[in-house]
Parts: structure tokens; sequence; C-alpha cells
């Protein structure tokens, strides 16, 4: 017990030579009482990187499977929250089938994510579907319909080229609907989308069809 | 450098009014006038300048948005500067046209007016700058009878496929970062003396806390209390790097200061030694240092000697 008593104040100075030793050389001492934690932490940061990317690679698998699934004509539902490939496989899996009213919450989702380029991909298919389902009626001669289907289609090439103004495919195909349903220039006309369904300049335009007059 | 062509110039005057004066120039760039598909965007530049102490009315500008069913304006962006004695202001507008044109035409630009205020203390002075209406070219995509199809479907172009995302990179990460975790992880063994790391050199308090820990877990510890004492004991001996003795352990926290805050606990550990081997038993050296005691001091002197 009598060095217990003694060692206080014979370690007395030296914990004060220590101390200024200490300050002396701060950043390797920091480095010195750090090291045994950082060490510590290292291989569990690793390891949840580790997991992180195993998950995520994991899920692109999984997407990649339902992805070709939809592309081989599989109904697979696919929820809102869904990553932007499958989302946009969706989407040109029900434009394929012309389920038009079950693609607006996707695209929505789309645009949520900021998913521009797909969100763009994703109306073109949608305004294909639109445009489609407009020669279907033109060809049974329902022209009635057919006009806002057209309009609606434009309306949504237009969309896509607003997202990825270098679509060339949306390009084309705006083209070929808006030959369907001209526009004639009206410079005064201010409000430029409101692109109200006129189904009558339709028979001005398609080439062959009778007047409607008796 | 963009070569930019000088598409228009409204030299200066709009010549009516007490306006005439205070707006002395605008001018409307495009990198070209011609050229255009449906869908493009068409950029222009244009240059105001008026008087000094005009400043511009923001919400003269034109709103982003659509112009005309063909038209819409995607973007503008507004800089003011000081040129010469004048005040500067360069509009930057990015129009997307829509046209589906049949032949190559040409299509105008509505122009607009941009309002400056000038306030003194007589009150504000405004006065609008014309922007002219400007035109370009648009082209056709397409020749204006394509050939004949049956089916009108094949006029479209095609939905197009999403391709398989690429699941590489991310399994590169994972089997980077497992690696590199292992790596780590055999650092920390080695920092800790774990498996495979027991006998490495330079942790003797690390090999005797993990001893005195297992001899503390028997069922009757004061049995293996000297063997306790003595692993500790070899310990101290290892690092002071000669047998040290109760007298001996000044110079000891000397010359390895990362150890003095366990110097009364060192002490009390040399007194439970003494009382053990040279005094009455292990139950007089249990008094002083209890085997969870000593269990726990060798535990802080193992982590001392990691930040050694």
């Amino acid at each position: 017990m009598t060095t217990a008593m003694h060692l206080p104040e014979r370690a007395a100075p030296h914990q004060h030579a220590d101390r200024l030793r200490t300050r002396r050389t701060g950043l390797s001492g920091v480095w010195r009482r750090t090291r045994p934690c950082l060490l510590a932490l290292l291989p569990v940061l690793l390891l949840i990187a580790a997991l992180g990317c195993a998950y995520g690679a994991w899920r692109i698998a999984r997407d990649n499977a339902t992805i070709r699934a939809l592309a081989a004509g599989q109904d697979l539902a696919v929820p809102v929250g869904a990553a932007p490939p499958l989302l946009l496989a969706r989407v040109q899996h029900l434009a394929r089938r012309g389920a038009v009213e079950a693609i607006e919450p996707l695209i929505a989702a789309l645009d949520g994510q900021g998913a521009r380029d797909r969100a763009a991909r994703a109306r073109f298919a949608l305004a294909n579907a639109h445009l489609r389902q407009a020669f279907d009626h033109l060809e049974r001669g329902d022209l009635d319909p057919a006009g806002p289907r057209i309009t609606l289609a434009r309306q949504e090439y237009r969309r896509a080229l607003q997202g990825r103004p270098d679509f060339w495919d949306a390009k084309f195909n705006l083209d070929v609907a808006s030959r369907l349903l001209r526009d004639f220039p009206e410079f005064e006309r201010k409000s430029g989308n409101a692109l109200a369904a006129e189904p009558k300049k339709i028979w001005t335009d398609i080439p062959g069809q009778p007047r409607g007059e008796p | 450098m963009r070569i930019r062509f000088l598409a228009l110039l409204l030299a200066g005057l709009v010549l009516s009014g007490p306006a005439g004066a205070q707006v002395r120039s605008v001018e409307v760039r495009t990198p070209r006038p011609f050229g255009y598909f449906l869908g493009d965007l068409v950029q222009a530049e244009i240059d105001l300048v008026v008087e000094p102490g005009f400043r511009l009315q923001a919400a003269s500008l034109p709103k982003p948005g659509a112009l005309t069913y063909w038209l819409d304006l995607r973007d503008l962006d507004a800089t003011a500067s000081v040129h010469g004695d004048a005040q500067r202001l360069r509009l930057g507008l990015t129009y997307q046209t829509f046209y589906a044109a049949l032949d190559a035409r040409a299509l105008e630009i509505p122009g607009f007016s941009v309002t400056f205020v000038s306030e003194s203390d007589h009150g504000a002075t405004t006065v609008k700058a014309e922007v002219p209406a400007w035109s370009f070219n648009v082209s056709p995509l397409r020749e204006v009878q394509p050939p004949r199809r049956d089916d009108p479907r094949d006029y479209m172009r095609p939905d197009g496929q999403v391709g398989p995302g690429d699941p590489r990179p991310l399994l590169l990460g994972a089997a980077g970062s497992a690696s590199l975790a292992l790596l780590a992880l055999a650092g920390l063994a080695r920092d800790r003396t774990w498996w495979p790391f027991r006998a490495r050199r330079g942790r003797p308090f690390g090999r005797a806390a993990r001893r005195i820990r297992v001899l503390e877990r028997r069922p009757d510890p004061v049995l293996h209390y000297r063997d306790a004492l003595l692993a500790l004991h070899h310990a101290l001996d290892t690092a002071g790097e000669r047998r040290l003795l109760a007298d001996d352990l000044g110079d000891f926290l000397t010359t390895h200061p990362v150890y003095a805050d366990e110097g009364p606990d060192l002490a009390r550990f040399f007194e439970a030694s003494r009382r053990t081997f040279f005094g009455p038993g292990p139950e007089a050296g249990l008094g002083v240092l209890g085997p969870a005691d000593l269990a726990a001091l060798a535990r802080r002197l193992a982590r001392a000697e990691r930040t050694a």
C-alpha cells in the first residue's frame, strides 16, 4: 500500500512531461487515440457498402427478368415506386396492348422520380398507342372519335419532345399525326396548349373520304 | 466560339415619341435562321441598350410557356451589364418549334416589348423597347407524298424497347467493398490480437487480458488467481523488457506514459501479488484486487497498449 501512496506524487511530473510531449505531437497523438476506433469502424462501413452494392445489383437483375417477361408479352403488374427502366417497360407493354388509361399514373411516377429521358420515351409510347387507336377508328370509318385521339397523340408527342428535344422518333411520328389533323397556322391564337378537338378538320385531310353530304 | 449570324439589326431607334432617345438599340442574333425541324430548339440572343438609370421591369418579360400552338418559349434568362455609358440588357431566349412543315418555309417568331423604369425625385419614367418579330426557316422531315403503304401504322416509328440494366458495375463494387472489408477486418484482428494474430509480438497486455478473462470465467476464480497474476506479471515484464518489481513501477510509467492513468491500479496489483506470493496467500490478495478488477485492469491496459 505504501507504494500506492507514493505513486501519485511520483507520477505527477511524468504526467506533466507527457502532456508537453502530446502537445508537441498533437496530430500524431490524435491519430494514435482514434486509430483503434477507425480500425473497428472501417470493416463495418465497408461491409455496409458491399451489402448496398449487392442489393442494388440484385434489384437490377430482378428488374431485368421482369423487363424481359414484359417484352415477351407477359402481363406483369409493376408498382408505381419501381425503378424507371421497369416503369418504362411496363408503359411500353401497356401501349402495345392499347391500355392507355393505365399508363398515365406510371408516367407521373417517372416524372416524380426525375427520369426525364424515360418519361419522354414513355410519353412517346403512349402517343403511339393513341395514334394506333385513331388509325383503328379511321379504318372502321369512325371519324368522330378519331379526331380527339389524334389530338391526344399530338399532345403527348409534344410533351415527349419538350422533355427530350432530340427525340427523332417522336419528331417523325408527330409529323405523321400532324398530317392527319392539319393545323392551319393561326398566328393570332394566343392559347397554344389548347389543342381543342376539331374533328371536322379531319374531313378535309383524309384523301378519298366522302364529304358526308347526300 | 460560336459563330453567330447577325440575323437582324434594328439600328437603334424607335422613331416615334420620346422613348427613341432612351432606347439606344435593339439587336436580335440567332445562330442560324434556317434548317430547323419540328421539335428543334431555336436560340436567340437579344441585346437591348438603354440610357443609364433605367432598370428592367421584370414583369414585362415574356413568360416561358406556350406562345402559339406551334411554338413554346422554354427558357429565358436576362443579364444586365454596363455597356460604355449605357445600360445593356442581354436576353437569352430558347424557343422550341412544333411546326410540322410540308415544305421549307419561313415562320415568324412574334415580337414583344420590354419595359424599363427610371425612378427619380419627380416620379418614375417608363420606356418601352420593342423587340421586333423575326423569322427562321423550318424544313420538312418527310416527303410530301410518302410511298403508299397498306397499313397506316407502318408510317409510324416503333415504340422502342427498354434495354436491360447492367448490374456488373454494382457487382464489381460489391466484390471490391467486400474484399476491402475483409482486409480491414484482418487489420482490426491484428490490432486486437484476435485469431490468427494471437501470438503477434508487441501486444503483451492483449494476450494477458485474454488469458485473464479465460481464467476469470472458470468456476472457481480463486484457484486460478495466481495464474492470472502471473499472466499480468509476464505481460508487464515483456512490456518493460525486464523483470518488473513493485519498485520499478515508477520508472516503467515514465518510460511508457500511455499506461500512466493505470498507475494506482498497477500499484494495487503489485500489492495483491506481494500478499499472494510472499504473504498469507490468494485470499489476502483478493482483498486488495478482486478477479473482476484484475480482468478490468488488464483490459484497460490492453486498450492503452493499442493507442501506443
